[in-house]
């Protein structure tokens, strides 16, 4: 039994290998965003359960929340969310006691009424420090309240919380940190049903569907009169996506993404670019972004055409997979960067910054020149063997030759691994490389 | 015997896009380990002002003022606050990635210690690793900076 000319197990893999590019990629960027989430809320003193423990002995697992309250979710040893952990800094950075902030630790029951507050680490004065850390009728006095119920104390007499006899700034200092950070949340919550910016559409986003409408109908409507006017079509991207609009797919942006979120709202045009980037390949195995659309990569055809054809060159078949790795190199420094948070700009490790002229840095600038210098010689040389966005774009394209997994699905693979190393050991590979 | 064209030479198929290859890698690579560098400087030097701040409070509170000499260097101040029983032993000098040595004739060190004619106030700021002047990497002080957070 055949289908398409294939033998329908062959269908099957082919479809299965599909599903699972997907979710590879998905799995990279849900570990960098969740990643990100919790640099966020740790901060640069992460809670560790051990402290939280302190309160819920059954403590197990902490999850960063992403939601505006930006605390921690804590999890017992069958994942069940047991309670609720905030620390006050780097919010209450400043509010300072007699000579400066102290970062408090909030945790919460399964009924969001706190169970007890501690003092992580103080910037203020030890001995008033360990005053109020030890006047357990002070540190008790948030029990049993609500987020909301704190959030809500204007006066800390009023509510009777008084402060700590010779500890009087430091103890304060400490309440208005607690019920600073719970109004913070509250105030993000009350925020956080309404979208920060409404949903706009601009000249630029129709600029952009409209390449991805006419990219889609160049690559599939073959009716030789449309066909005629595919250079100028070709002209017309590499002007206004490059030099108007600047709007290439590039890894800084899609990091970016993926560590902040898709700005559908603000760009419905870029994200629409990169949705098409994605999902055709991934459907009809049509190169639809690298083909027709890549401003760079019309120019490596262009400058391709300059010199003749005898002057080319072909790459020694054994040279092409070392020339070919150098964008997988590109793509695990993308994920080392993106985790690690190396101050690496990565939009100089692609060219397509170049085509934004003012602002464009020299490694930048320094990549697109030689990788168009190069495809003089050797046709579309960058793209083949420079390019981690194409790589990118190539591995969730459907192959030609279904049911065999191809290198690249080992080495998209290899990435998940390292991705997940990154994320769940984090903090020994950050002590190693950088203590 | 029929000779091969010059673009079909192994120099040019081979040699030299492997070369070309070679020296992209060593971009990458030098790019990536000046970033690590720079992140692991970012650290260290984060972590001594912290250790020296302090220690800092410590003085203050054992002494009610802060050191009256000023301005100090990074090594100064870190002399005078072990010889004060603050500092139990030199933190790490970010710039030499030792701790700070008092013997050493020379050390390159962008911390600096600045104080008020009472010295009720202090002013701790920390270079970046190519020492320059125009901005500090990290700034500490009694009025507005008391954290790096």
């Amino acid at each position: 039994m055949t289908r398409g000319g294939f033998p329908l197990s062959s269908a099957i893999i082919s479809a299965f290998l599909q599903i699972y590019r997907l979710v590879v990629l998905i799995a990279i960027a849900w570990l960098i965003r969740e990643h990100q989430v919790k640099l966020r809320v740790q901060g640069d003193r992460p809670i560790v359960v051990a402290e939280v423990k302190a309160f819920l002995p059954e403590a197990h697992r902490l999850t960063a929340d992403d939601s505006p309250r930006a605390g921690l979710f804590v999890l017992d040893q069958n994942g069940g969310k047991i309670g609720y952990a905030a620390r006050t800094m780097p919010h209450s950075r400043k509010i300072t006691g007699y000579s400066g902030p102290t970062d408090g630790l909030i945790v919460f029951d399964a009924d969001d009424r706190v169970l007890g507050v501690a003092i992580r680490h103080s910037y203020d004065t030890p001995s008033h420090v360990e005053d109020v850390r030890f006047d357990l009728l002070f540190m008790e006095t948030w029990n049993g309240r609500s987020w909301e119920e704190i959030a809500a104390i204007e006066d800390l007499s009023a509510a009777r919380i008084y402060g700590v006899s010779g500890a009087t700034r430091t103890s304060e200092c400490l309440a208005q940190s607690i019920g600073h950070r719970m109004r913070v949340g509250s105030a993000s919550l009350e925020n956080a049903g309404r979208p920060p910016v409404g949903f706009r559409w601009r000249w630029q986003d129709s600029a952009l569907a409209s390449i991805v409408i006419l990219g889609i109908l160049f690559a599939f409507w073959k009716e030789p009169r449309f066909q005629r006017w595919r250079p100028w079509f070709h002209v017309a991207v590499f002007g206004v996506l490059g030099f108007v609009l600047g709007d290439l797919l590039a890894q800084s942006l899609l990091v970016g993404w993926m560590e902040s979120g898709v700005p559908w709202r603000m760009t419905p045009g870029m994200v629409l670019l990169a949705a098409a980037a994605f999902v055709v390949p991934w459907i009809t195995r049509v190169p639809l972004y690298c083909t027709w659309i890549c401003p760079h990569g019309h120019a490596q055809r262009w400058f391709m055409k300059i010199v003749p054809a005898r002057w080319t060159i072909g790459v020694h078949d054994r040279v092409k997979p070392w020339l070919k790795a150098i964008p997988v190199l590109l793509l695990a420094v993308v994920l080392l960067v993106s985790f690690l948070q190396l101050p690496l700009d990565l939009a100089g490790i692609e060219p397509f910054d170049a085509y934004l002229i003012q602002s464009a840095g020299i490694a930048t600038l320094t990549v697109a020149v030689v990788g168009l210098v190069m495809s003089l010689f050797i046709p579309m040389a960058y793209c083949k063997y420079g390019c981690p966005t194409g790589l990118l774009l190539a591995f969730v394209r459907r192959h030609s030759s279904p049911g065999k997994p191809g290198i690249r699905d080992g080495m998209a693979l290899a990435f998940l691994g390292l991705a997940l190393l990154l994320f769940f050991r984090y903090q020994e590979i950050t002590d190693w490389l950088f203590r | 015997m029929t000779k091969r064209p010059l673009r079909r030479s192994p120099w040019l198929t081979a040699v030299i896009p492997a070369l070309i290859g070679l020296i992209a890698v060593g971009f990458i690579v030098v790019s990536l380990d000046r970033a690590i560098e720079s992140r692991r400087f970012d650290e260290v030097s984060k972590q001594t002002l912290l250790e020296i701040q302090r220690a800092l409070q410590d003085f203050h509170v054992a002494e009610e003022i802060y050191p009256r000499k000023t301005p100090l260097s990074g090594a100064e101040l870190v002399q005078l606050l072990i010889d004060t029983g603050h500092l139990q032993a030199p933190p790490r000098n970010p710039w030499t990635g030792e701790p700070y040595a008092f013997e050493a004739p020379v050390q390159p060190d962008g911390i600096e210690y600045r104080t008020d004619e009472l010295a009720e106030t202090y002013a701790l700021r920390s270079l970046d690793q190519a020492l320059s002047d125009s901005s500090p990497r990290w700034q500490l002080d009694s009025n507005e900076n008391h954290s790096l957070e």
